[in-house]
């Protein structure tokens, strides 16, 4: 139909427009990383370098601070992490859909209260680091801030409400099924596209994080996840630079820390693995279309 | 009479009922709010170190009171009004520039047919995954008034002069929200793609049996039906209108003094302020007032959609 | 044991003493006693087998290298025998430094020793993270080396309001003010004849005048057109270049300090003016980069890249040497300011004790070995013989074999953050008589009258955060001369008058009066 065919043009035609710009600063990143890192001093970044080196790479791969270890650990954090998260989130979530749950309004209140407020850093960090212990342990890797989030449980909730019909659940009570065989059974299955969602959003969420292990880590070099180990050396730049006055030997310290073009390769690493994932995951977005279950 | 008691009856059935049902689904709910207590509100009393003087012998309970002082320095200053000016203003222009494109994305995304629409998909995703500090370093690439981009390969060659962007204020709403739109487009598009996806297919090919155009089908079909995620998304970017992205604000710009009119925001003048005096009260302080906002405001919207759309209220 | 001990604790103290050389007449602290309770507090240690653990925090730059624990467990060796205690090395990135010490002593974890670098020894005090480090005699009693090592003015400087709460570190206390390093092979292209500008041969620094430097830089600059001519690193440019004295902060400063404690605003100052103005015409010029504001790259980086030609530095014994290995190419230190020596020398980078510790006596012995042992310090500053350095022969030390700064397991380059650098060997490249001529540099440079003055701002944050945001705003436009100063210069004092300077101001000449009373400074 003509309509049907404008919009499938008018539609790649935007989204040509969005892809390129959306890659043309990360070609730009690529290529930069395989540049010679005098001449991205001197010249800046280009997307047609005077010098290619693959220095980078080769010093991230070699390194001390062993970059493949780090890849263990943020791969290892982004599975437990996720699964552990998706789990709890998806049962809150399910379980705050049901209207008939006396005190629902409450506690769905109570969820999305903790959006809006928040102790601080310095009273979470107590929290998990003089209650619990956990610090310098892989555990304060997972479990601070990173597991459930209120907006992922609403999230799943507004899911559950609104594209799970009543009438499915109904049929299944009516055979005698019980709630927790109804909820595997039926709205698990039917829950695919906000479970791919969700899951995506909180592995993206452990893969990006930096902040846990910049602040619990202090002794356990060896469980540096490749962002956490990135950021260190961008902040500690970062740092340098405009506390100059403070630091006498501030030109010492950036001496010390690697070159822009390891900064830029370390960038392309942090990235690479979510490439070649993402592509995966998007598969189960199309398979969880509702196949007509509703009738009648 | 009867009619009473068969009622009275009816209802201790179904609160029996629903005590039966509701053991198994209290227990589903039962990890989740258990981190939620964990996390969230095991250390939220702590929130008053904003109001103490804090002196760690004490430490945070113990220490002496210090009222509403450590909330001054946001107030008094001559900035107060541009950085709180700043911060709304930008949200409120992320909030609707974000949501047209990332339903508009997600739509056009849902209904092509090609094989490439997964590339664009993982594509427009990869900005952001990228960290902040990347970010500005790539904006400088194309911003640098010696060997950026636009300066040598755009500006230059139409014979025009190279400007320092960095000290130009105009530019930078502009830059700003497009580097956010840039940095949010794939993971934005992401819920409402999802959404759209579980719709029943069967309202389209009725809708376009009956003659309806695309764009018909789009304006008349999908939107409504993405108005609760939509309405809800908003509702919880409201709750977050005093915060900005530290990231995209302070580093972005290169900490560029010339550019701070237009770049400064509530996070970034707390940043800038307390980085030597280091004083956790203060930070505490701004991040109470934050929230706090963020409280009434997303309160006071909720309420009004309740009025309008009463199902799409968030609570 | 008892008699070993006595022996070695008399040996350290006398070679504090040598370390004073030439400054013993002026006052030191008084000590409790003769050093025997402290040796005796370490000899019951040593004798009932519990060993508590010190543990020493500090930044680096490129965070917990891998050789940290066993430079900690060598370092236990010495500390076991000679005192009985244990010790532990957390090393932390420069950027996380401050958010970590603070977390950590916010919520009572184990850091007994830490350098307040970063962290802020004024903030620090102000919260109570510090011990009084005289309270019960502690200072006087185990801390005898440090007394020798510092005279009292010097400690003075870690006094807030009369307690004493850190011990400074020994390193370049003064500063040359507005030094230009340039590269000596740009020199010899453009003809210059630096070689005989030296005024004494030994001398590694060439005192000129600004018309000098100007005429060097045209012809750099015409000799090298696609290099940046100069540049200076905004954060510290009024500070490195002027000599005037700004405790604490740049809002107030003394411009005359060795005259006179009277605090005036420095941005109404005639000297930033004049600061500002050169910096103007050398960018009107075309000597700075268009991107200097936005500069991301360092300055020995951008010369060791080939992309610069001058910058500024502060200058210091050793400094020529310095800016050579980090530039990656010989370099010529010229000096356009005095030597000076302002009030901030002394509390910078204090080390301070925790007033969480389980045993402040232990803490204090270490931190006292820390100045008086060569050993210790050598550890903790440059690593294990054999494994990160190893002798040249001809006294200096250096890399050991197959080992560089890439991949050295301990090479932390944060020596001026260590208690006792003097004390420790020599690296390569630096002359053997560094630390005399380091003491007597510091001796011989102009001094601030107010040296020592720490202050406290808690009654003034709020007007702290304002001033800060409002010099940031034009501090680099100004001082990489972008803007011209008769425009940016009024517009900065009224933006910082709208802040609240002169009730700065104000508090801080108040605060600095009640100081200088108390200290007998007219």
């Amino acid at each position: 139909m003509k309509s049907e065919r404008k919009f499938q043009v008018f539609g790649h035609i935007v989204m040509i427009i969005i892809t390129l710009c959306a890659i043309l600063p990360l070609v730009l990143l690529l290529i930069s990383s395989f540049t010679d890192n005098d001449t991205l001093i001197r010249n800046g970044y280009s997307f047609i370098p005077e010098k290619l080196s693959a220095y980078a790479y080769e010093y991230i791969f070699t390194s001390g601070n062993s970059v493949v270890h780090a890849y263990g650990i943020s791969i290892l954090l982004t599975l437990v992490g996720t699964t552990l998260g998706l789990t709890i989130t998806t049962l809150l979530g399910y379980a705050l859909s049901k209207t008939f749950l006396p005190g629902r309004g409450i506690i769905t209140f109570l969820v999305f209260f903790t959006m809006l407020f928040n102790g601080g850093l310095v009273p979470t960090y107590i929290n998990y680091s003089d209650v619990f212990g956990i610090k310098n342990t892989f555990w304060a890797l997972l479990v601070p801030s990173l597991m459930m989030n209120a907006f992922n449980v609403l999230m799943v909730k507004s899911y559950f409400v609104s594209s799970i019909p009543d009438a499915l659940l109904e049929a299944a009570y009516i055979d005698g099924a019980t709630e927790t065989r109804a909820f595997v059974q039926i709205a698990l299955p039917l829950a695919k596209p906000i479970v791919a969602t969700i899951g995506l959003f909180i592995g993206i969420g452990y893969w990006n994080d930096w902040m846990n292990g910049y602040i619990y880590l202090t002794k356990r070099t060896d469980l540096y996840s490749i962002q956490n180990l990135l950021n260190r050396m961008i902040q500690n730049i970062q740092f340098l630079m405009q506390n100059s006055s403070s630091i006498s030997n501030a030109n010492q310290g950036l001496a010390s820390i690697p070159s822009v073009s390891v900064r830029m390769a370390m960038a392309v690493v942090g990235v690479l693995p979510i490439v070649i994932v993402y592509p995966f995951i998007q598969n189960n977005f199309v398979k969880g279309i509702t196949l007509g279950g509703v009738k009648g | 009479m009867a009619k009473a008691r068969d009622k009275s009856k009816m209802s201790k059935a179904w609160r029996q009922a629903t005590l039966k049902r509701s053991i198994p689904i209290y227990l589903m709910a039962l990890p989740g709010l258990l981190y939620l207590f964990i996390n969230n509100y095991m250390p939220m009393p702590g929130i008053i170190l904003a109001f103490k003087n804090y002196k760690a012998k004490f430490g945070i309970y113990g220490s002496p009171w210090a009222g509403l002082k450590n909330f001054q320095y946001l107030f008094s200053t001559q900035d107060a009004y541009v950085i709180t000016r700043n911060t709304i203003l930008y949200n409120i222009v992320f909030i609707i520039v974000n949501l047209i494109f990332a339903v508009g994305v997600a739509i056009i995304l849902s209904e092509l047919v090609s094989k490439t629409k997964k590339v664009y998909q993982s594509v427009i995703l990869l900005p952001y995954l990228l960290s902040a500090v990347i970010v500005s370093y790539l904006v400088y690439a194309f911003l640098s008034s010696e060997n950026g981009f636009i300066n040598n390969s755009i500006l230059k060659p139409l014979g025009r002069d190279p400007i320092a962007w960095y000290q130009e204020q105009k530019y930078w709403p502009f830059i700003l929200v497009f580097v956010n739109l840039w940095k949010g487009i794939g993971y934005n598009c992401i819920i409402y793609l999802s959404t759209i996806i579980g719709f029943d297919r069967s309202l389209y090919e009725a809708a376009s049996i009956d003659g309806a155009t695309k764009w018909q089908q789009i304006t008349k079909i999908t939107l409504p039906l993405l108005k609760p995620t939509i309405i809800m998304l908003t509702l919880m970017a409201i709750g977050r209108i005093f915060y900005s992205d530290f990231g995209l604000f302070y580093q972005v710009p290169q900490n560029s003094g010339a550019l701070y009119p237009v770049t400064n925001t509530i996070d970034t003048y707390v940043y800038r302020g307390l980085l030597q005096l280091g004083d956790i009260t203060m930070s505490a302080a701004a991040g109470v007032y934050q929230s706090l906002v963020g409280f009434v405001l997303v309160l006071s919207a909720n309420l009004l959609v309740r009025k309008l759309e009463p199902e799409n209220a968030l609570f | 044991m008892k008699k070993f001990l006595a022996l070695m604790l008399a040996v350290m103290m006398t070679l504090g003493m040598c370390l004073s050389v030439g400054t013993a007449e002026e006052a030191r602290l008084e000590k409790a006693d003769d050093g025997s309770i402290a040796a005796q507090a370490a000899a019951d240690r040593i004798a009932s087998g519990n060993a508590p653990t010190v543990v020493i925090a500090f930044m680096t730059w490129a965070g917990r290298l891998v050789g940290t624990d066993r430079i900690a467990e060598k370092m236990s060796e010495i500390t076991m025998e000679k005192l009985g205690v244990k010790v532990e090395l957390m090393p932390m990135d420069a950027a996380s430094y401050a958010q970590n010490m603070n977390l950590m002593l916010a919520s009572g974890e184990q850091v007994d020793l830490f350098n307040c670098v970063s962290v802020g020894f004024m903030p620090c005090v102000n919260k109570g993270y510090l011990v009084d480090l005289e309270e019960d005699g502690l200072l006087a009693t185990y801390g005898q080396g440090i007394i020798d090592a510092f005279r009292a003015s010097e400690l003075g400087g870690c006094r807030v309001a009369g307690t004493l709460y850190g011990v400074p570190v020994k390193k370049d206390d003064a500063a040359g003010k507005f030094g230009i390093s340039i590269p000596t092979k740009y020199l010899d292209e453009i003809g210059v004849d630096w070689q005989s500008m030296y005024a004494n041969p030994e001398d590694e620094i060439i005192y000129t005048d600004f018309d000098f430097i100007e005429d060097v830089f045209t012809k750099l600059h015409a000799q090298y057109p696609d290099k940046t001519t100069f540049y200076t690193d905004p954060g510290s440019t009024v500070s490195q270049c002027l000599a005037m004295d700004s405790p604490s902060d740049m809002f107030g400063v003394l411009l005359d300090p060795t005259n006179s404690l009277e605090l005036s605003d420095l941005f109404s100052s005639q000297m930033y003016y004049d600061l500002c103005a050169r910096f103007y015409k050398w960018n009107q010029n075309g000597w700075i980069s268009p991107d200097a504001i936005t500069e991301t790259n360092a300055t020995t980086t951008q010369v060791k890249a080939g992309s610069l030609c001058a910058y500024k530095t502060a200058t210091k014994p050793g400094i020529r040497q310095q800016e050579s290995n980090l530039c990656g190419t010989p370099v010529a230190i010229f000096q356009l300011g005095p030597d000076f020596k302002g009030s901030s020398a002394y509390n910078t980078m204090p080390w301070a004790i925790n007033q969480n510790t389980d045993d402040p006596v232990a803490a204090m012995q270490v931190l006292n070995l820390l100045y008086t042992d060569p050993d210790l310090s050598t550890l903790i500053c440059w690593g294990e013989e054999g494994k990160e350095w190893q002798e040249t022969g001809d006294g200096h030390i250096t890399f050991a074999e197959g080992i560089d700064a890439q991949n050295s397991e301990y090479y932390n380059n944060v020596n001026w953050q260590m208690p006792n650098q003097f004390i420790a060997r020599i690296w390569e490249g630096d002359s053997l008589d560094l630390w005399e001529r380091m003491q007597s540099y510091n001796d011989n440079a102009l001094a601030s009258k107010a040296m020592g003055f720490t202050f406290d701002n808690s009654n003034v944050t709020a007007e702290y955060t304002a001033l800060t945001n409002a010099y940031s705003e034009y501090q680099r436009q100004l001082e990489l001369g972008f803007l011209n100063p008769d425009e940016g210069i009024p517009k900065l004092v009224e933006r910082l008058k709208a802040a609240g300077l002169d009730d700065y101001i104000a508090e801080k000449q108040a605060k600095l009066n009640e100081w200088a009373e108390a200290n007998g400074i007219q």
